[in-house]
């Protein structure tokens, strides 16, 4: 292993070659803010349907709760996913999870690579499934998730969906302790670009937007607007359109609850509302594919 | 006699699924066997993170032969009953014979012979039916397949007799072979067998231990291994320990060492940190304080002898305590009574208001239990009462929920709150069951018991009554709490007043609904008090004493049961008692009613005698009974002297005499010993 391949970039490079290879398409993150890959309309809307379905991508995603002003060596509110969706779920897929981790570098026979009960949920697109987060040496590095329910849809067939946590695993591969002192490039001296360049400046502007300076009653109404229209295009029969809508209100919703204005009463009831949507968004879409 | 083992073999099934599973599969292939009328001398169940199993040894190679006659309807029965037996029996009218039974008419009798079959047949679709109707607590599907289980099924092992047993699912289709598989990454090939013994053997050459109580004892001995020579012991974990093992095929245990400068965190801290995040063990020295080093239980050997893997698993416990750290840090600074500004957006219960609110009920309360109870003075307990939730909006909290009250108790120290209080923070949840700690300190005693009647009451307020299957909010256990805090402490106190005076913190509670209230509640700690008390005293004892018309008292209730129990174990007491029971049936049988009047000078000797006993022992009683946890022992000694009189008034004296004013005046002196003794103890319904 080069310290290029051991880079940032270096895994990400990798694992697409890897999956690449596999058939998978590798597509580009999407171009909204959004809190896990699992949003992404390849992953979320493709797990439905009977069609067969390969994608690999790279997601930024933001979950602004999660934001330490760059102050904490491991949780960010800004970070990375790699993220795989394999449908139907392939007979070897644990065995193709392990090869894509030699691929990068983890070495099963000298490191504990376990599979440890975690059954994921999302609860704002009604989604469900059962699997393991997955150690490597005690760090948890992957979410593996059989999809059983997408927008309260019975998956059929089953997707497995792998997401690599690519921070946490470039600790564990590069042997370092705290997210932004990562290798970037893979250079070092002069040339050298850390994680911590690339992110530390945005990492502490972002968290005092998110806990101190989002104006609350802008993002409140636009939370309405949003919903609202989501609707709108869901009667234009426009699912792709109105499920952006959805990400947005998903989006605003996560930003009014890292200020701490949603109390916990109405917790459940927002999380409702991006729900309703997320399922209207799913039926429709079913529909314009033409799959009852 | 031939062997017969099964092996089901998956992606890694959650540990704490396992021993319900293995379990779950030896009874249900007991039922099985024994529906089949299959012997055998031995069966065993085994599981582990990718193997489910089961081995029957001693098993026929045929099923025996059945013959049975069965009893059919009469022979007039309707021709559809008929017709119906003969289709289930399978045989013709004619091939039954017709046999009276003793009176109850004449029967169709059918003689059934049934050939035995091949047991592997037999097997075959026991394996099928298992599979269909195995019950794990979550399943899932994968692929295309209908088929549901705890994680994907990827192969399955069937033998007798030594040759593989042919089984195919059907969706997916899988088709069994003698083939297995070794560790996932020391071993990965397939692996051939032709019985259980080797099966055991091939594997652990293989790295996987198949049995759990053997990877468990592995693990220990591992432990004491390393541990051995050093200062340092095992913080014992049995629920850790079960669930590691459910984790791991071939165990290997490790040690880390944790950096000093994390060994400034409260020892909860570390514990908590190591065992809910990472599954480590912790270690302690002599004299029991935590030790900085670790135990990981891998799964793995490795060529530099696990160098890398106690590498990575430090340098996660790092980042995870330096995490911690950082809590503490923000946690600290901010006084303790700030965060209840915080509660306000922490729901107790959506019916039930604010944390926040509770904390200010339970200031009220504990005020008002103060004049029941002087275990505090009022500062102090209000003071208490308003920090007792506090650390719920620390950051500390929020990542580790179970070092709730112990984050707020060394927050409290560390800002220079009162020790009591601090310590009141620590303990008021306690004691959550049956064998838990139960505070004893005064402060601590007063807060666990607000803290408890007031989610009891309110619950109950709110009509939120557990059922025989659900009890989310724990009432049962609470309920169990408030009795332990009364009896370990020796609390006097009377359950209406405890409830009455949660009641009235409750501002938006209705005055009229007190008393159906009160009723409520006091029933459902009377029955868990009948549930606590059951293995210690007899049944009619307890319901005796805590039965209908109960006072509400339970320390006196205890004390009364603990003397009667001593009383009834002599003689003098039974004596006494029967002499009782004797007195309370001839008042009921009696046919008149006296007004209780007596007339002295109509008595006789025996009389006489009695009468004037039950003077001095009413006399004596007086001042027993009129404390509210009576000297028991005392008044047992007093009662006692009645058993003589009673006995000669009995022998000598005829209650039903002809001349009713007699009759009048005998029955009005037995109604006084009645009312003596029972104003004494429980004696109805013993």
């Amino acid at each position: 292993m080069t310290e290029l391949s051991r880079s940032f970039q270096g895994i990400i490079l990798n694992l697409q070659n890897f999956w690449a290879k596999q058939g998978c398409a590798i597509v580009q993150p999407y171009d909204m803010e959004i809190g896990a890959g699992t949003f992404h309309p390849a992953t979320a809307l493709r797990a439905l349907g009977p069609k067969p379905w390969r994608v690999a991508f790279v997601q930024p995603c933001r979950r602004p709760k999660d934001g330490r002003y760059g102050e904490n060596p491991n949780r960010t509110g800004h970070y990375y996913q790699f993220q795989v969706l394999l449908k139907p779920s392939p007979e070897n897929v644990q065995q193709l999870y392990l090869d894509s981790l030699e691929a990068i570098g983890i070495d099963h026979l000298l490191n504990d690579i376990r599979f440890v009960e975690d059954d994921w949920e999302g609860p704002t697109l009604g989604a469900s499934g059962n699997g393991w987060e997955v150690w490597c040496n005690g760090a948890e590095v992957s979410q593996f998730t059989y999809f059983q329910q997408m927008g309260g849809i019975p998956c059929d067939p089953v997707s497995v969906e792998l997401t690599y946590g690519l921070e946490r695993l470039a600790l564990v591969i590069q042997k370092k302790e705290n997210f932004f002192d990562l290798s970037w490039n893979g250079v070092s001296g002069e040339g050298a670009i850390t994680y911590g360049d690339m992110f530390h400046q945005n990492e502490r502007e972002q968290s005092i937007y998110n806990f101190e300076q989002a104006d609350t009653g802008v993002l409140f109404r636009q939370f309405q607007e949003v919903e609202k229209e989501c609707a709108r295009l869901l009667d234009h029969d426009l699912a792709l359109p109105a499920y952006d809508q959805c990400l947005k209100a998903s989006h605003l919703f996560n930003l009014l609850d890292a200020r701490g204005v949603i109390s916990a009463t109405e917790r459940p009831s927002y999380i409702a509302r991006v729900r309703e949507l997320a399922k209207a968004c799913f039926l429709k879409d079913l529909n314009n594919r033409g799959i009852e | 006699m031939a062997e017969f083992l099964l092996e089901i073999f998956s992606e890694e099934i959650p540990a704490r699924f396992q021993p319900l599973a293995q379990e779950h599969l030896l009874t249900l292939a007991q039922t099985k066997l024994k529906k089949l009328s299959l012997e055998y001398t031995s069966i065993q169940a085994f599981s582990g993170p990718r193997r489910l199993g089961l081995v029957v040894r001693g098993l026929p190679l045929h099923q025996p032969d059945m013959h049975e006659e069965r009893k059919g309807p009469r022979i007039e029965a309707a021709s559809q009953a008929i017709q119906g037996f003969l289709a289930s029996a399978g045989v013709s009218r004619e091939e039954c014979t017709e046999i009276e039974v003793d009176g109850k008419g004449t029967f169709l009798f059918a003689k059934i012979s049934k050939k035995g079959e091949k047991t592997e047949k037999l097997l075959a679709e026991m394996i099928q039916e298992i599979i269909q109707e195995f019950h794990w607590p979550k399943t899932m599907r994968w692929g295309s397949y209908a088929m549901a289980w705890a994680r994907p099924i990827r192969g399955i092992l069937a033998l007798f007799e030594g040759r593989a047993l042919p089984v195919l699912l059907e969706d997916p289709a899988i088709l069994s072979t003698h083939t297995t598989q070794g560790h996932r990454f020391l071993s990965p090939q397939a692996i051939e067998v032709k019985d259980f013994s080797e099966y055991e053997k091939k594997l652990e050459e293989n790295y996987v231990i198949v049995d759990g109580s053997k990877r468990q004892k592995k693990i220990l001995d591992q432990i004491h291994h390393l541990l051995e020579g050093k200062d340092l012991y095992l913080k014992e974990d049995p629920g850790l320990l079960e669930e590691v093992t459910g984790l791991v095929e071939w165990p290997r245990v490790l040690m880390g060492k944790i950096e000093d400068r994390f060994m400034t965190l409260p020892s909860e801290v570390l514990m908590t940190s190591m065992k809910v995040h990472q599954r480590y063990f912790s270690l302690q020295d002599k004299k029991g304080t935590l030790a900085p080093f670790f135990l990981v239980v891998s799964n793995m050997e490795t060529a530099d002898k696990g160098h890398q893997i106690v590498e990575g698993n430090e340098r996660v416990l790092r980042a995870r305590l330096r995490d911690a750290i950082f809590f503490w840090d923000q946690d600290v600074k901010v006084p303790l009574h700030k965060w209840n500004h915080a509660l306000k957006n922490r729901i107790f219960h959506g019916e039930l208001g604010s944390i926040q609110e509770k904390g200010e009920r339970l200031a009220g309360l504990g005020t008002t239990l103060l004049l029941q109870l002087p275990l505090a003075d009022t500062d102090e307990a209000q003071e208490a009462a308003r920090l007792l939730k506090a650390d719920l909006a620390t950051a500390m909290v929020g990542e580790f929920p179970e070092l709730q009250g112990i984050m707020g108790s060394y927050y409290a120290k560390a800002q220079g709150v009162k020790a009591s209080v601090a310590q009141a923070i620590r303990d008021h949840y306690a004691p959550m069951g049956p064998n838990d700690f139960c505070p004893t300190a005064p402060l601590s005693v007063l807060m666990a018991l607000a803290d408890k009647l007031d989610t009891l009451v309110g619950f109950f307020g709110v009509g939120i009554f557990p059922t025989a299957s659900k009890d989310p909010y724990a009432l049962r256990r609470t309920a169990l709490g408030i009795i332990r805090l009364i009896l370990e402490n020796k609390l006097d106190a009377s359950l209406p007043d405890l409830i009455g005076a949660a009641y009235a913190q409750y501002g938006f509670f209705k005055r009229e609904d007190q008393a159906k209230t009160t009723t409520l509640v006091q029933e459902f700690i009377q029955d868990r008090l009948k549930v606590y008390f059951k293995p210690l005293f007899d049944h009619d004892l307890i319901n005796g004493v805590v039965g209908e018309g109960w006072n509400g008292n339970i320390l006196k209730a205890h004390e009364e049961l603990m003397a009667l129990r001593v009383f009834l174990a002599e003689e003098e007491g039974q004596n006494l008692l029967k002499a009782y029971k004797r007195v309370a049936n001839i008042l009921k049988q009696s046919a008149d009613v006296t007004d209780g009047t007596i007339d002295p000078t109509l008595f006789e000797a025996p009389e006489i005698a009695l009468y004037e006993t039950l003077q001095g022992v009413q006399k004596e009683l007086g001042p027993l009974l009129g404390s509210s946890i009576p000297e028991y022992k005392k008044i047992f000694g007093v009662l006692g002297r009645l058993a003589s009189p009673l006995g000669s008034f009995f022998d000598n004296i005829l209650v039903q005499a002809e001349d009713p004013s007699l009759r009048l005046n005998r029955l009005a002196l037995l109604g006084l010993v009645r009312q003596t003794m029972l104003k004494a103890a429980s004696f109805e319904g013993l």
